[in-house]
């Protein structure tokens, strides 16, 4: 079969009934599995995996990849309407996307993401097809040396997440490196920061982490000050909505082609994949876009760069999969289970004599990607209407799904308590003025880091430093970190220009890297230095491999930690002697004690749900809440009571069963 | 300092906070060696389990032909003669399952190794292997046949050299049923090198005859400690029902590329007992080999 055959008979595969059939269904459900914080296209493959056995290759193929597809066009709808990560690859969409929103641009930000999405999509299919002769001297060619050093490159985007404080972005990126290292070490033996709590044997589980440190405070914030998502009125955007953004994505095609190239290549590499993609997307449009000033708040082209990777991605994390029969991540795992269940051998004859079951595969993702944004783009506007909506009314709801999507990975209270714990620190980091990006983004590169460079060291010994990949990336990771020094500089240059033209009174609170509030700062920077204490005298006693990570991250750390302290305490001073510029505000103490009164609040819902289980509470947290916070009548609190049940028993004990936690001196009401 | 704890996270979880109702069952990799050498996290006994039933994975060893230089390595017989050139194994951390079993069968063989450890995954070894950066590693049956086969052995990069085998009577290690003729067990190639009826020492052959063992259960259905009898009665008799169905046999060796080898809920309940019961200086050695390894 040559290669135009195998490219016609795959495309037959696809078209052939019923595996058009079940695309759309694969579709449908991977839309809804995106758009659902904390389920995910993992989940989703999961549960529709035993379906397959009995299908034909194709059909198989087109059902579970039509899912596969769409999980990250739709987690979108989340990240901009909510500030809350659909999937693991949408983390980065939340930092121009949700401030869009917050500005009345959802449906710009949606119209931008989705055809992007597609674009990337279709693209990463293409570039799949293009990279299938290349594809075994580009896997062959980057081993663990190769993948610290990205992970460096990585670290280097940093600075373009750091907002204004160099020494706070750098200094919460240790953080997250550190955070990183929590659980047990395979390659050392060794158990570390796990407090004698099995939990965190596995390490911090990155849902319940992410959805606390990003959504509770943006939730609280809705909360305490009952605004809609959009600050602006309806009638007051003239951004044209959708369309709008469907221009911006075909204005800025340059910046989503490259980084569906980005998407590709990093999804082919084993390892790295989902959780990092957006995030290396996002920090290469941030570094390499001129006028970047609004990176972070709310410029299109922070959307338009992770969502082209992620969905592009996909593509290339196909490749080491059917070619080597190796997985580059968990769903891809899964994927191998339905090769093995269709009886197909996965690895280099998938590029030869089984190449039109390959392009079967990629002919499903072209069109998966078509069907789902198309989809989307037609909803996107009605689904940005929830912008609009009263702070009080949409809380309850978005605390229920942030609460069991915290809960569904692992269905434990020690992912409540994550939650919380981050939702906590995420809350005094953005009051602070801390960016928050850098520490998610040392959490995903933490791992991998250290990790490589350990195996690395045991395959090739410093020669791993010096190999040619390795040297070639040093390389941008110097002339990246000169680009960024250079950048920062002329921004701080700027600002007092910037802020001699504003007018108007400085906000009441901080905004994230942005306004700085050293109250509350300095106590982050306090805190963070004693984690890296504890963190180095604990790590002490361990041998070296699982020790010299966390001891160099420790120091680092230190430092970073007491040069912010060092700022904070000059703008304390600062503002009492009346000297502060007007970037520098102090806290609002109405609205901290009622963010306070807030969190007691969540923190209530993990007290009863120990007393009366976790059920009831979410459902009695819903009408208290709209009570005593929304003031609302018994109509409306019993109708949405009854909604939420609902919701809650057809979604999670039905489509994705959980363990709910009921104590044990009540009865069971859930088999 | 124990083995492996996060295999160990699965049967405490179900034993701590499974139901008794019966619709709870737990499916997983049994830790055998985590209970053998007392690991902290495992909070249940292995045996205290009601056992549904369990399914056995042999494990097969593979290598690149070209480990030895200016050797080709055509079959297994190719490489026992090899004692001093280091062969390159992978595994996941030096007090994993595969580090212990890798180490011990290479030592057991007099085979020098350079063993790097703390892989995520096969998949990250295999790749390693293609890379040419490690020689060695060893998969399960089903991973043998469903990734390594045509990744591997079919392109002519690796031959596959042993599999553990069962332990049979007289301090014999047998060779698997469920693992072709041609895939030698390890006391074949100990003998082969060795001479006939030879053995290496107690501790180390004792060892690799109890992970032999617990191959033969590898991943297991259970139920937790006081539930509803009639519950674990059924599903016994459905798994029982399910080990001789032929559409079932048939998907699973289509899915694993070998047959089904698998344990009654009767007869897995037993077999345990007699894995996890080690005499204490077998557990003192074990712990001592997986602690001398950690960098």
């Amino acid at each position: 079969m040559t290669f135009m055959e195998a490219v016609l008979d795959g495309l037959r595969l696809v078209l052939v009934w019923p595996a058009p059939g079940y695309m759309l269904l694969g579709v449908a459900i991977g839309m809804f599995f995106g758009a659902v914080p904390g389920l995910g296209g993992l989940v989703g493959m999961a549960i529709i995996l035993p379906f397959t056995f009995g299908m034909e290759p194709n059909v198989a193929f087109a059902f579970i990849l039509g899912m596969y597809a769409v999980t990250t066009t739709a987690d979108t709808l989340s990240s901009v309407l909510l500030g809350i990560p659909g999937t693991a690859a949408s983390q980065a969409t939340i930092l121009d996307g949700y401030p869009m929103a917050q500005r009345g641009e959802a449906s710009r930000a949606l119209g931008a993401a989705y055809t992007v999405s597609m674009i990337g999509g279709v693209l990463g299919a293409v570039f799949l097809a293009a990279s299938i002769p290349l594809v075994r001297p580009i896997i062959l060619s980057f081993s663990e040396p190769e993948f610290f050093a990205l992970a460096v490159l990585g670290l280097t985007m940093v600075a373009s997440l750091s907002g204004k404080s160099i020494f706070k972005g750098t200094a919460a990126a240790c953080f997250g490196l550190m955070l990183a290292t929590i659980g047990f070490a395979e390659f050392g033996g060794v158990r570390r920061f796990w407090f004698g709590h099995n939990f965190l044997l596995e390490g911090l589980p990155i849902v319940p982490y992410v959805l606390g440190m990003f959504a509770i405070p943006e939730v609280l914030e809705l909360a305490v000050r009952n605004t809609s998502i959009s600050r602006v009125q309806r009638q007051e955007v003239e951004t044209g909505g959708i369309l709008a953004g469907m221009k911006d994505a075909a204005k800025h095609w340059w910046l989503g082609l490259r980084c569906t190239v980005i998407g590709v290549y990093i999804g082919m590499l084993p390892g790295l994949g989902g959780s990092i993609v957006d995030w290396v997307a996002y920090g290469h449009a941030a570094q390499s876009e001129k006028n970047n000033e609004n990176f972070g708040k709310g410029d299109v082209r922070g959307v338009i760069a992770p969502e082209a990777a992620n969905n592009a991605m996909k593509g290339g994390a196909l490749l080491p999969t059917i070619a080597f029969a190796i997985p580059g991540s968990a769903s891809m795992a899964i994927l191998l289970s339905a090769f093995l269940i269709q009886g197909l051998e996965p690895g280099p004859q998938m590029l030869t004599e089984k190449l039109n079951i390959t392009f079967t595969l990629v002919w499903t993702l072209v069109i998966a990607n078509v069907a789902g944004a198309v989809i989307l783009l037609l909803w996107g506007s009605q689904a940005s209407k929830i912008t609009y909506l009263q702070g009080h009314i949409i809380v309850p709801g978005i605390m229920l799904v942030v609460f069991m999507g915290a809960w569904v990975g692992n269905g434990t209270l020690g992912n409540w308590i994550v939650l919380l714990v981050f939702g906590f620190i995420g809350y005094f980091m953005k009051l602070g003025g801390w960016p928050r990006p850098p520490i998610v983004l040392g959490f995903v590169l933490g791992k991998i880091m250290e990790e490589a460079l350990n195996i690395a060291m045991q395959t090739h010994g410093t020669g791993s430093f010096t190999r040619p990949i390795v040297l070639i990336i040093m390389v941008l990771v110097i002339v990246t970190i000169i680009s960024a020094v250079r950048k920062q500089r002329k921004k701080s240059k700027l600002i007092p220009i910037v802020q001699a033209k504003e007018t108007g009174a400085a906000p009441m609170v901080s905004e994230e890297g942005g306004k700085d509030c050293p109250p509350a700062s300095w106590p982050v920077s306090v805190v963070l230095l004693g984690i890296f204490v504890y963190c180095f005298i604990e790590a002490t006693a361990w041998s070296f491999s699982p020790r010299i990570f966390p001891h160099t991250v420790a120091i680092a750390g230190f430092i970073l930690a007491g040069g912010a302290l060092i700022f904070d305490l000059k703008g304390m001073a600062a503002m009492r002697a009346g000297t502060a510029g007007p970037d520098v505000v102090g806290i609002d103490g109405a609205y901290f004690r009622k963010s306070m009164y807030y969190l007691s609040w969540m923190v209530g819902i993990f007290v009863l749900t120990l007393i009366i289980g976790q059920f009831p509470t979410l459902i009695l947290f819903i009408g208290l809440y709209l009570k005593f916070w929304g003031n609302f009548g018994w109509k409306v609190i019993l109708g949405y009571m009854v909604g939420a049940t609902i919701f809650l028993l057809v979604m999670f004990n039905e489509i994705v069963p959980v363990l709910w936690y009921e104590p044990a001196h009540l009865p069971s009401f859930f088999t | 300092m124990s083995l492996a704890p996060v295999a160990s996270l699965a049967p405490t979880s179900l034993a701590e906070a499974g139901k008794t109702n019966g619709t709870m069952m737990g499916v997983f990799t049994i830790p055998i060696m985590a209970q053998v050498m007392k690991t902290p996290e495992l909070r249940v006994d292995l045996s205290a389990f009601h056992y549904v039933g369990a399914v056995g994975q042999q494990t097969i060893g593979h290598i690149r032909k070209d480990a030895i230089p200016g050797k080709t390595i055509n079959n297994w017989k190719d490489m026992i003669a090899n004692e001093t050139h280091p062969i390159r194994t992978g595994g996941h951390g030096p007090t994993s399952s595969k580090d212990l079993r890798t180490r011990l069968l290479f030592q057991a063989m007099k085979i020098p190794l350079k063993h790097v450890t703390g892989y995520k995954s096969g998949g990250q070894i295999r790749a390693a292997i293609l890379k040419d950066e490690l020689d060695m590693t060893a998969d399960s049956l089903a991973g043998y046949y469903g990734r390594v086969h045509a990744q591997l052995i079919k392109p002519g990069i690796s031959v596959p050299i042993w599999h553990i085998g069962t332990p049979g009577p007289n301090n014999t290690i047998l060779h698997s049923p469920s693992v072709p003729k041609d895939i030698p067990s390890f006391q074949e190639v100990y003998e082969a090198k060795f001479g006939k009826g030879a053995r290496p020492d107690r501790l180390i052959w004792n060892a690799i005859r109890t992970i032999g063992a617990s191959r033969e259960m590898l991943r297991i259905l259970v139920f937790r400690k006081g539930t509803d009898p009639q519950a674990v009665s059924e599903m016994r008799a459905a798994w029982d029902k399910t080990m001789v169905d032929k559409e079932f046999l048939a998907d699973y060796k289509k899915v694993n590329g070998s047959a089904f080898g698998g344990l009654t809920g009767a007869e897995a309940q037993k077999y345990i007992k007699s894995i996890v019961d080690v005499p204490k200086d077998l557990e003192k050695f074990l712990l001592d080999y997986a602690n001398a390894a950690r960098g």
